[in-house]
């Protein structure tokens, strides 16, 4: 049936329509492979993605595989999907993702697991992997969250740990071979993937528990595939794939701009932070290609603001040489620079004066906790003077809004440092009216908070931290929402109940497989969504299948625990990790990578290259 | 191009374009963003606006909901130089999608405000179309025709009726499809939405559009004409 028909009666149409500029189209009789790239979320939130866009560049450079991409419909489209028998398609051909050979999903964030479970079913592809047959295709998942994939281990055919825009190439090419040589079974292609490196096949490793829940044991079918699953990563980021023609959306979407990768991993250690362990080891581009891509992308696309993506952009070694070859055409051609991610601690004038962001009125920092003590204990290393120097350099070039990001609930924290929150805030607000540089006009000040829930993630220090009961963290909340009486301090929070559910996610193991099947046949979706999310259908789900939420969250991992990432190697080494946390509770820090080698482990995944060298590091400190 | 503002040194092109297909499902304001970044693409020498935050400006003709499909769309944009209408088309086509492509560009002979009528061309797929049904939709819109519209301010009953100039309404027996032309208010005050003529059916006549897979309709706006109903707007 015309798809056209259907548009017409579902909101934001758009969404579904495709055909947008930097979409690839090619001939399926030339076509060995096809891959269905799948985004978890909505059209807006999956666009915004800068992986997808460089893995969909990345797989259709090779002549015979095409790389599609397919979106979470909204529920006003699945009803008429489903009242219709219209599968999930995806969005080039407009062809059913179930004729696809790989159907993968980006996951990077833990409420979007029962929109996988949804997609699946809504293209007609049995969600469990001991459901799919021969012709069924291969279910394939990769993002951030796949450093802990077990909770998703029965619903993937494999995994691919780490950066993916080499491995997938790759694991296209062993397919094409495959077939061709007549060696495909679903069996044989799983095994070849697993011993191919950086793939992880969930059903060749059986895991054991003890009877308190914890695991016991983990045994592989083949002796020839890995113990761990060592993470891929890309060598030499200069010479990596990376998209030199980008899609311009129709619609309006969540980043709707260029956005330049500029380096990879981060140099600072915060140790209740994910992206900067397993992003290691640090690795930067060239300002001169990342100039060339930049006025490539803005030439090919007519977007009028790039951003420079990264985790910490004032951590690159080269920033004044690529913000003056970028200003070089961006001033001409009226295109603004945005330098997300700011460190309150790096923040300087000459830096504020090159980001043309200012129009905004906004700029974001992200103290983390409200007093030093507990700033060390999460090794944010950033000063209190630092972050009203930062402020002040902003309220004299004439902006008057600031928002802070906050956590609550990371280990030792007391009320003095609940109170602490406030009182810097108040500084800040202060600051604004001590600053006698800030522009005539400007003459009421707004301090943004946004204050989030600390959940403790694999593959940081604090990996094994009990996480707040959910009253603890209500309490918190309540507290700060009695402390902060200033009216110039506006006050964010977000909701304890998604913190909890996510917690249990974010740590969990293959026995909350069960939980996500018995959320999809209780018809759970868009659990990133407010309007869907619902606390009570998920406490009732665990119950049901016999899941406790607090062994994954209240409890605490011990120490000599198996944790049910083990399995992946991400590079850092348990042992770093351990020493970082004793640390933690000594209240000593760490200092970063370009002033001193912690040894986290993961320079050793590039064999005998090494990114954070000696010279590497004197050149940091000198420039 | 001889149309330069004295006071802004700019001047302004009228642009006439097509927006069909999956185009029909990008909104004005979406396709405002599109087209600046077509501009940019294009190297034509656009003008910005000022500031922190420069644009190009463009002025839309009449609004187009998503969901109909349009031969005639008009809008005006400013050039810092002169261009001839052929670099015009030649510099922005290629930098448009197939479904929309600029069949126009020359300076503005007409005010936007001197826009009266838009006709339209709306062709339903029905199990129920037949020569009755087209004749009781003749009738139907040739008599007072009160419907309920949606305004900011809440539901109003309005008597639509005086902004059908024209409407005619026939039935294709080799297709089974039925044909609404109608010419209706397009200026600012009275723009009446095509989609009114088919909702007034749906209401009076049970003419229901409720399975998309058995009952449906495209609307595809032809051409919009000055208040004389008549003179092609340019």
């Amino acid at each position: 049936m015309n798809i056209d028909r259907i548009l017409k009666t579902v909101s934001k149409p758009g969404r579904y329509a495709g055909g947008e500029l930097g979409q690839t189209i090619k001939n399926k009789e030339d076509i060995k492979c096809r891959w269905a790239f799948c985004f978890p979320d909505t059209y807006e939130i999956g666009m915004s993605n800068l992986g997808i866009r460089i893995l969909y560049g990345a797989l259709n450079r090779e002549p015979d595989v095409w790389c599609e991409r397919c979106f979470a419909p909204w529920t006003d489209m699945e009803e008429q999907m489903r009242k219709h028998q219209i599968p999930l398609w995806a969005l080039e051909s407009g062809d059913p993702i179930a004729q696809f050979d790989f159907v993968a999903f980006t996951i990077g964030y833990e409420m979007s697991y029962t929109n996988i479970l949804y997609m699946l079913s809504l293209g007609n592809i049995p969600v469990c992997t001991d459901a799919r047959g021969e012709d069924d295709p291969i279910v394939i998942g990769g993002g951030c969250c796949t450093y802990n994939p077990e909770p998703l281990a029965m619903f993937f055919d494999l995994f691919s740990i780490g950066e993916g825009e080499e491995a997938l190439p790759e694991l296209s090419r062993l397919y094409i071979r495959m077939k061709e040589d007549g060696s495909y079974t679903r069996e044989n292609f799983l095994h070849e993937a697993a011993r191919l490196g950086g793939f992880y096949v969930p059903s060749f490793y059986e895991v054991a528990y003890n009877d308190d829940g914890t695991i016991a044991s983990v045994t592989k079918k083949y002796d020839d595939i890995p113990d761990r699953i060592e993470k891929r990563i890309v060598r030499d980021l200069d010479s990596a794939y990376f998209p030199d023609n980008t899609f311009v959306p129709y619609i309006d979407t969540v980043q709707d701009r260029i956005m330049l990768e500029v380096y990879r991993g981060c140099p600072r250690g915060c140790r209740f932070c994910q992206a900067g362990m397993v992003y290691r080891p640090i690795r930067e581009k060239s300002p001169g290609i990342l100039a060339d891509q930049a006025k490539c992308l803005y030439e090919n696309t007519g977007y009028e603001e790039i951003s420079l993506a990264s985790l910490s952009i004032s951590d690159y070694t080269r920033l004044s040489e690529l913000t003056e070859r970028l200003l070089a055409f961006t001033d001409d051609a009226r295109v603004s620079l945005a330098l997300p991610s700011l460190r309150a601690d790096t923040f300087t004038k000459e830096l504020m004066d090159r980001i043309s962001s200012v129009r905004t009125g906004t700029l974001t920092f992200a103290p983390e906790a409200g007093s030093q003590r507990l700033r060390d204990v999460i090794n944010k290393n950033v000063t209190e003077e630092e972050i009203l120097n930062a402020c002040r350099l902003a309220f004299a070039s004439g902006k008057n809004q600031v928002k802070l990001y906050f956590m609550i609930g990371h280990p030792t924290e007391t009320t003095e440092d609940l109170e602490g929150i406030f009182h810097l805030s108040r500084n800040v607000v202060n600051a604004f009216y001590q600053c006698k540089e800030r522009p005539k006009g400007r003459n009421s000040v707004q301090v943004t908070l946004s204050v989030a829930a600390f959940v403790p993630k694999p593959f940081t220090a604090f990996q094994w931290e009990k996480q707040d009961p959910l009253s603890v963290t209500e309490e918190k909340q309540l507290f700060l929402k009695n402390t902060i009486t200033d009216r110039k301090i506006r006050y964010n929070y977000h909701d304890a109940q998604v913190g909890r559910i996510e917690g249990v996610f974010a740590r969990g193991d293959r026995k909350l497989c069960a939980a996500l099947l018995e959320a999809h046949r209780r018809g759970l979706r868009f659990d990133a969504w407010e309007e869907f999310f619902s606390y009570d259908t998920w406490i009732e789900i665990f119950d049901a299948v016999g899941v406790d939420p607090d062994f994954y969250t209240t409890r605490g991992f011990g120490l000599d625990e198996i944790l049910p990432w083990d399995i992946i190697d991400c590079g850092i080494e348990k042992s770093f990790l351990l020493r970082e946390r004793e640390k933690a509770y000594q209240t000593k820090t760490t200092k970063n990578c370009m002033e001193a080698c912690a040894g986290c482990g993961a320079n050793r995944l590039g064999g005998e290259q090494t990114w954070c060298s000696k010279e590497l590091c004197q050149y940091r400190k000198t420039n | 191009m001889d149309d330069i503002h004295p006071q802004s040194k700019t001047l302004t092109v009228r642009l006439g374009f097509y927006k069909v297909g999956q185009l029909q499902f990008i909104s004005h304001l979406d396709l405002q963003r599109f087209m600046k970044r077509a501009f940019v693409r294009s190297h034509l020498p656009i003008w910005f606006s000022e500031g922190f935050n420069p644009h190009p400006k463009m002025v839309f003709s009449t609004p187009l909901s998503i969901g109909i499909q349009s031969e005639c769309e008009f809008a005006d944009i400013k050039m810092v130089a002169p261009v001839t209408p052929r670099q015009v088309i030649d510099s922005l086509n290629p930098c448009m999608p197939e479904e929309l492509q600029l069949f126009y560009a020359a300076p503005p002979i007409h005010k936007m405000t001197e826009i009266g009528f838009a006709s339209y061309d709306i062709t339903v797929h029905h199990k129920k179309a037949d020569a009755a049904m087209a004749d009781a939709l003749n009738t139907l819109y040739s008599a007072p025709l009160v419907v309920t519209k949606k305004t900011k301010s809440g539901d109003r009953e309005v008597d639509i009726h005086p902004q059908i100039l024209k409407s005619q309404a026939s039935y294709d027996a080799d297709t089974s499809l039925l044909h609404i032309h109608a010419l209706l208010c397009a200026d600012n005050e009275n723009f009446l939405n095509p989609e009114y003529l088919i909702r007034a059916a749906e209401n009076m006549l049970d003419l229901r559009f409720e399975d998309p897979t058995q009952a449906y309709y495209d609307i595809m706006r032809k051409d919009i004409f000055l208040k004389d109903g008549k003179t092609p707007f340019c």
